[in-house]
């Protein structure tokens, strides 16, 4: 069976990017149920976080484990298509530690 | 009207019984023969010889049929329903049988006389055997039911989706409370980015935790008040995720569990709004099949309350699997309709398998959120009964129609279920508003329904075509 990680690291995660966004002054939307919006599907696929501030759009997707390859995959496809998106792929340890990309 | 003259109407009128049709008076078998009247009543003379006396034959039955413009019957049928009769009260009693049957098969006379009747013996014992009762052995010498885990009672409610939400919005809030110490001198525009609507939220909630929002609101609160809330808080949401990691752990395995079972017997449909939901639905559950009558035929049982996945559409496909898999679904009917619940009742009779409909007597008056008057179970019940919109489906493989069998306490509930699964229910056919009901006995439910109603009837089972007979329960 593939390694995931824990559902409740994942949600925390993206609930604390997301916060972490709108502190940042970004416009969110967010697969945080009952708190945001939830971001449109990009090639199929809804990615955990959807910011946008001016022109600078940032996806970030918090990592469940190898189940995620083909999102990430497309979620990659559109940053090549596009200049202005910039992707972070990252895992809760790492959000739950408090490094931000962005 | 002589005896003699009354024995020979109550034969007739049975007669009619059998072949389908709905006889008068003036001539009982107008409608079905296809010979002279005359010689009609010479087939009969040697059949209703003397007073009370049948001769019933398989040649004079076969004679019988023949006038009637039935099919001759095979021998395994004849054998079965008449061999031995010899008296009016016989013979009549060997139609209704037959009328239980065939409404229990194929929800039609005329078909099930054509189908049953001119089987070979061993499809007509195949048939037949579908109807009758099963020794409890068979049950009881399988090994107990014992792969499902429990779960703490207390935690059963973590599964729902509204307490997972519930949790969710705690951990939400303790994070934005966490970020508003973190980035202390910021926490103004982290709020205004925020806005209104989602600081209300928090604030209602924190209320709801017996936590003191300044007057100001969120922006209020001091920086070691807020760390003090926060250490309060988040103790109290690590507790709740702890446990609920827990419970979620032992319902996906719960889940695996019933995905690979052997076989599935009973279907339990509830309806978990509350965590009081939760616990009283796993309390009917366990009293029910830990019910003596029930326990010892070692029934293999899905319990949503113990299941768990936490994507809804999967929680979904798998109800809707189990439900597909069960011989027979248990639908607990609280105070009100729900439509997840209702559904499930409704596709269980739409696959052609019964339903035991359990509708509490005790309290009879149950409080609604947003009624003013409590819910009569009493009527609910008698609802159920007699005009519930979900009480009479068809099936949509066969068209037979199917009613529910409605029970008020937990005993019944088992003694009915011990019957579905033993084929040991007691029925006779009623008939009431030019339409024949199949009633179970004990709790006078109605579990097929067939009309005599010629148009309909003609047009009905011209669009369903009969195909195979409902299953064995």
């Amino acid at each position: 069976m593939q390694h995931t990680v824990s559902r409740f690291d994942h949600d925390e995660a993206v609930r604390r990017y997301a916060l972490h966004l709108l502190s940042e002054g970004y416009d969110v939307r967010a697969r945080v149920e009952g708190w945001f919006q939830a971001p449109e599907y990009i090639y199929g696929y809804r990615p955990d976080i959807v910011a946008r501030k001016g022109d600078d759009w940032l996806i970030v997707e918090v990592k469940k484990g190898e189940v995620d390859w083909p999102k990430i995959n497309a979620l990659e496809r559109l940053r090549g298509e596009r200049d202005h998106f910039r992707l972070v792929i990252a895992s809760p340890e790492q959000v739950l530690a408090g490094v931000w990309a962005a | 009207m002589t005896s003699g003259e009354s024995e020979r109407n109550r034969f007739l009128i049975a007669l009619a019984k059998f072949l389908g049709e709905s006889p008068v008076e003036t001539s009982p078998l107008a409608e079905l023969l296809i010979c002279d009247e005359p010689f009609f009543e010479e087939l009969l003379r040697p059949i209703l010889a003397d007073n009370n006396d049948v001769g019933l034959t398989f040649g004079r039955f076969n004679q019988l049929m023949l006038a009637c413009g039935r099919p001759m019957s095979n021998v395994p049928f004849y054998e079965y329903f008449f061999k031995g009769v010899s008296t009016t009260a016989a013979f009549e009693g060997a139609v209704e049988r037959f009328r239980v049957k065939a409404m229990w098969l194929f929800g039609n006379f005329k078909f099930a006389y054509r189908r049953l009747a001119t089987a070979e013996e061993s499809k007509f014992n195949d048939l037949i055997s579908r109807t009758e009762s099963r020794s409890s052995t068979t049950f009881a010498s399988r090994e107990p039911f014992a792969e499902i885990q429990e779960i703490p009672e207390g935690d059963l409610g973590l599964l729902g989706y509204i307490s997972k939400q519930a949790v969710n919005d705690l951990a939400f809030a303790v994070q934005t409370l966490r970020m508003m110490v973190q980035k202390w001198d910021e926490r103004g525009t982290l709020l205004a980015a925020l806005g209104e609507p989602k600081s209300q939220k928090i604030r209602e909630l924190l209320l709801e935790k017996e936590v003191t929002v300044p007057v100001d609101g969120l922006s209020g609160f001091g920086h070691s008040e807020l760390s003090s809330v926060i250490d309060r808080l988040g103790f109290q949401l690590k507790n709740l995720q702890e446990r609920q990691a827990r419970a979620e752990e032992i319902g996906i395995q719960n889940t695996q569990r019933y995905l690979v079972l052997p076989y599935l017997d009973v279907y339990v449909a509830t309806s978990m709004r509350s965590d009081a939901d939760f616990v009283s639905q796993h309390t009917f559950v366990k009293d029910l099949f830990q019910n003596a009558g029930v326990r010892e035929l070692n029934l293999r049982y899905f319990d949503p309350t113990v299941s768990y996945d936490p994507d809804r559409v999967k929680k979904g496909l798998i109800e809707a699997l189990m439900l597909r898999r069960a011989a027979v679904t248990i639908y607990i009917a609280g105070a009100e309709d729900t439509m997840g619940k209702d559904s499930e009742l409704a596709a269980t009779l739409a696959q052609g398998k019964p339903v035991i409909v359990f509708v509490q007597a005790e309290p009879r008056f149950v409080a609604v959120e947003g009624r003013v008057k409590p819910v009569d179970m009493e009527r609910r019940a008698k609802s159920f009964r007699v005009d519930h919109p979900l009480g009479l489906q068809i099936s949509a493989r066969t068209g037979v129609a199917h009613g529910i069998i409605v029970v008020r306490t937990i005993d019944e509930c088992a003694e009915m279920l011990r019957k579905v699964m033993l084929h040991d229910l007691g029925l006779s056919v009623k008939h009431e508003s030019g339409n024949f009901l199949l009633v179970e006995d004990k709790t006078k439910s109605v579990v097929r329904v067939v009309t005599d109603d010629p148009l309909l009837s003609h047009s009905f089972w011209s669009y369903f075509r009969h195909a195979e007979p409902e299953p064995d329960i």
